[in-house]
């Protein structure tokens, strides 16, 4: 059995183009299947547990699909945001505990969720170094966003602008990283968490900056008349907010109507979550009321029929590669003939060249076999966080 | 010794027939076989190997009656008892010419590969000019040095009857000597009888014997 082995592998070392090249697309037609199956598999996971943690989302009206992503995954939002009223409506009725969610900003590429300290509680957040935020323009740092951030307890970031041509406010705002969250293996790893009034401040609907109407402050004033003060464009609003200039910092007009994205919905009960679904499912209301597990099942259930057909692909890949190997098999038999006659001469009993055949093709299917196993592995391993890498 | 008596033998319907009413050759004699081409020169060495059957008479070899081997044990005796040097026999390209010259070893369930079997190969191709040269592929030798090589690789396992067809055509007479030299020196050392086609009347001299067939 050695010396079959030993002659089958040197006729495979010396012929180690072709057999690197039957091991690749051997290997590569196992792996591809398996992979997919390992990342729709884990995906789903991921996507159904996430989804089966929060109870309720509600939100403005539009595609259930987008709310729920950007609520659970912290998907850039798409829908008009809705309004803070909301969630004090929510709060109000005793049914359930609001969270609002507030996503519309950036720093550096990670999401900045303004949301409120129940948030923590909610997702049962573990602070590894630090604290959660206690102050206006404080932030704590998801696991991954510090480590993309390369910034620690102590440190500041800043916020991103909305964009270039945002002439209302929303100018960065510097903040300290007052905490790091313990690694869940969840979006919020991904997630900057800030205060909802700190989002607010960032999108330029509360400010601070001197006080103009403090004697010696001529010099900032264009206009002043009875009841307001006009201030001249050398008054600059503060770009970070600290313990002495925190009084300052103001809201201008009614926080009910200010902006939120979702609003996460933990029903007391299961029988106030049936009640808080009938009295939000009139539809052309101002706002909309998913259950995230619904609107998940369907988003898998795309994933599975994009995987099946990926699979369906695969497997006529998969036949089309072993006739192409089985004949590229029969072809190297072909010209190997006078080879073989030479064994048969010399004494080779014709089960020992079938063995010596047989094992460079097992050899063969074997290495490809390891190959596509391991890089299964590593997908399973590695897929998921890649593929979200790609995502973000 | 090699011992034949009332060969017959044709390929299918044809009208090719081989006849020999009787051919013996000692042990460490040698003979020569010639003749025009396709005169049944090739067909006999066949037969003598064991690669082909007779349709009647008998073939001794080395003692045994090849009439009463199956196809198994005329591999097996293949593998023990008989060297073949052919013209057209190949060197395998991805060994290296040690393992070429041990090849009957790592083929044959009848033959085991151990330190002897390696000194031998090594004793041989040092007496063909070819010690340093142990490790190289075939791809890298000449014509000439090839079919030293495949002499070795007849000799290695000790057979008790060498059978050559055309061992020495393509070759240059330097070369042909080589082979020719390894061949019938073997015969003589080991006291086993040697028969060998060939096309080279410059080579009949050098056997004891010539054994002319189609004439």
């Amino acid at each position: 059995m050695n010396d079959v082995l030993y002659l089958a592998w040197r006729y495979l070392r010396f012929n180690r183009g072709k057999a690197a090249v039957l091991v690749g697309s051997i290997g590569l037609i196992l792996f591809l299947p398996a992979a997919l199956q390992v990342v729709v598999r884990q995906g789903t996971q991921a996507l159904t547990a996430r989804a089966d943690a929060t109870p309720l989302l509600l939100g403005a009206p539009g595609s259930a699909t987008d709310l729920t992503l950007a609520a659970l995954y912290f998907r850039p939002p798409t829908l008009e945001p809705t309004r803070y009223a909301e969630v004090e409506h929510l709060a109000a009725s005793g049914l359930a505990q609001a969270i609002p969610l507030h996503l519309r900003y950036e720093s550096s590429g990670q999401r900045i969720v303004g949301t409120t300290t129940d948030y923590f509680a909610f997702r049962s957040m573990e602070v590894a170094s630090g604290r959660r935020f206690a102050m206006l323009g404080e932030c704590v740092l998801g696991a991954s966003a510090a480590e993309a951030l390369g910034v620690g307890v102590g440190e500041t970031i800043l916020s991103s602008p909305a964009g270039a041509f945002d002439v209302a406010g929303s100018f960065p705002l510097e903040m300290p990283v007052v905490g790091v969250l313990a690694p869940a293996g969840t979006p919020d790893d991904e997630a900057v968490l800030v205060d909802l009034k700190t989002a607010w401040v960032i999108s330029g609907l509360a400010h601070g900056h001197d006080d103009v109407t403090a004697p010696g402050a001529e010099g900032q004033v264009l206009e002043r008349q009875e009841d307001n003060v006009v201030a001249n464009a050398s008054l600059l609003s503060y770009t970070r907010i600290t313990p002495d200039n925190l009084d300052s910092f103001h809201f201008h007009g009614d926080p009910a109507g200010f902006p939120v994205d979702a609003i996460v919905v933990v029903p007391r009960d299961r029988k106030s979550g049936v009640v808080l679904r009938g009295r939000y499912a009139e539809p052309g209301g101002e706002v909309q009321m998913v259950v995230p597990r619904a609107v998940i099942d369907e988003v898998v259930a795309t994933l599975f029929s994009i995987r099946n057909a990926i699979l369906a692909v695969s497997l006529g890949l998969g036949l089309a590669t072993i006739a192409t190997a089985t004949l590229v098999f029969a072809l190297s038999i072909r010209l190997r003939r006078r080879e073989l006659e030479t064994m048969r001469r010399i004494g080779a009993p014709r089960q020992r060249v079938r063995a010596i055949l047989a094992t460079e093709i097992l050899m063969v299917v074997a290495t490809a076999v390891v190959l596509a196993s391991g890089l299964t592995l590593l997908v399973s391993r590695f897929g998921v966080s890649a593929l979200r890498l790609l995502g973000s | 010794m090699i011992d034949v008596g009332e060969l017959e033998f044709g390929y299918g319907t044809g009208e090719f027939r081989l006849q020999l009413a009787e051919l013996r050759v000692e042990g460490g004699e040698s003979l020569a076989v010639a003749g025009p081409s396709g005169c049944g020169k090739t067909t006999l060495i066949n037969l003598l190997a064991g690669i082909l059957e007779p349709q009647g008479g008998r073939i001794g070899i080395a003692g045994l009656d090849m009439a009463t081997l199956d196809a198994e044990d005329r591999q097996d005796l293949r593998a023990l008892k008989i060297g073949l040097v052919f013209q057209e026999l190949e060197l395998l390209e991805y060994l290296d010419v040690l393992d070429n010259v041990l090849l009957p070893y790592r083929l044959s369930p009848v033959l085991e590969i151990d330190d002897t079997a390696r000194e031998r190969a090594l004793t041989l191709l040092g007496r063909v000019g070819l010690e340093d040269k142990v490790r190289r592929p075939p791809g890298k030798l000449s014509q000439g040095e090839r079919q030293r090589v495949a002499v070795c690789r007849a000799l290695v396992t000790r057979p008790a009857v060498v059978l050559g067809d055309e061992p020495t055509g393509n070759l240059d007479p330097t070369n042909r000597d080589h082979v020719i030299d390894a061949i019938l020196g073997y015969g003589r050392d080991a006291g086993a009888p040697v028969v060998v086609v060939t096309h080279d009347h410059e080579l009949l001299p050098r056997f004891d014997r010539v054994l002319r067939v189609g004439e």
